[in-house]
């Protein structure tokens, strides 16, 4: 497996593991054009060059962020463990805008989880309680969301929604069928 | 068109590429983020220490990789100007990395490039003060 990701590589093919061309692309276009310079030329080696840094940054960010929740005895990388990893590498700066960037994602996802409850709430009311047997899970997990969100704030709420988020999707896409 | 001393870079032609105007500019409409959110994880997941993190975690390292591919740009983007050129090249990222003492991390990631007969050339030199 190892042979044939460097094949791919080799032959400047992407790899799944790579970030989008096009993405990247996006990124700098937007950017220019905020600096007001819309119609600069991207060279194929600077967005090449811009994905592979990208690559490395996500990578160097996990490792740093993993040490720092390794550090703090926890299992769990969380949103302050990233916060204190830009911290130590030098990336300060960035500390209170991301912040704003967290508060922001964790106000859609609360949303996000409402909405799902309310839906899962109208869906029994319309089915009645045999039909949505597997709903019952669902909304167990939508009401722990809403007393968490409610109680603690959004940093345990995040920590346990990945894999709740992925039941819950587990569990729409089989009512869906 | 001024000819300039080009070195041999595959020119992507922008123009051909469909535009699809996006009213989002792009941006993921639950996460706000315009890299892919899967792929993101797919890479944080792929270091071999790492076993559980939170999606907020995840969101975290996608948007703060966004904002330093930004800020590259702008530094590339000063670099591109001082050169009065309209093009964005290699060398302006290299510069942008060279310059940003936090992208120390990037290491051989994005290296100056010489070129070929200036090495041969410093080969030269040194041979001759043997």
């Amino acid at each position: 497996m190892a042979e044939a990701a460097a094949a791919a590589s080799a032959s400047g093919a992407q790899l799944d593991t790579d970030l989008p061309k096009a993405v990247i692309k996006r990124i700098v276009k937007t950017k220019l054009e905020a600096l007001g310079e819309g119609n600069i030329q991207l060279h194929k080696d600077a967005t090449l060059a811009l994905a592979e840094s990208a690559k490395v940054l996500i990578n160097f960010l996990t490792v740093t962020s993993n040490d720092i929740c390794k550090e703090k005895k926890r299992q769990t990388i969380s949103a302050d463990d990233v916060l204190q990893a830009l911290e130590d590498l030098d990336f300060t700066d960035l500390v209170a805008p991301l912040q704003v960037a967290l508060d922001a994602y964790r106000q859609a996802t609360k949303e996000k989880t409402k909405k799902r409850a309310e839906a899962n709430k109208k869906r029994k009311e319309r089915e009645g309680p045999e039909a949505t047997a597997g709903g019952e899970g669902g909304d167990a997990a939508a009401g722990q969301d809403q007393q968490r969100g409610a109680a603690g704030g959004g940093g345990e709420a995040g920590e346990e929604e990945e894999e709740e988020q992925q039941q819950q999707q587990e569990e729409d896409e089989a009512m869906d069928e | 068109m001024a000819a300039e001393p080009q070195l041999e870079v595959a020119v992507d032609d922008e123009h051909a590429e469909p535009e699809v105007a996006s009213p989002s500019g792009g941006k993921d409409k639950e996460s706000g983020l315009v890299l892919p959110l899967a792929r993101v994880k797919k890479l944080i997941k792929s270091e071999p220490d790492v076993k559980v993190v939170s999606s907020e975690a995840i969101f975290l390292i996608g948007r703060a990789v966004e904002l330093i591919l930004d800020e590259m740009v702008a530094r590339a983007h000063a670099s591109m100007s001082r050169d009065a050129r309209k093009a964005l090249l290699y060398k302006d990222i290299a510069n942008a990395v060279q310059g940003w003492e936090a992208l120390d991390i990037l290491g051989d990631a994005v290296p100056q490039k010489v070129l070929a007969s200036t090495l041969m050339q410093q080969q030269k030199d040194k041979e001759r003060q043997k």
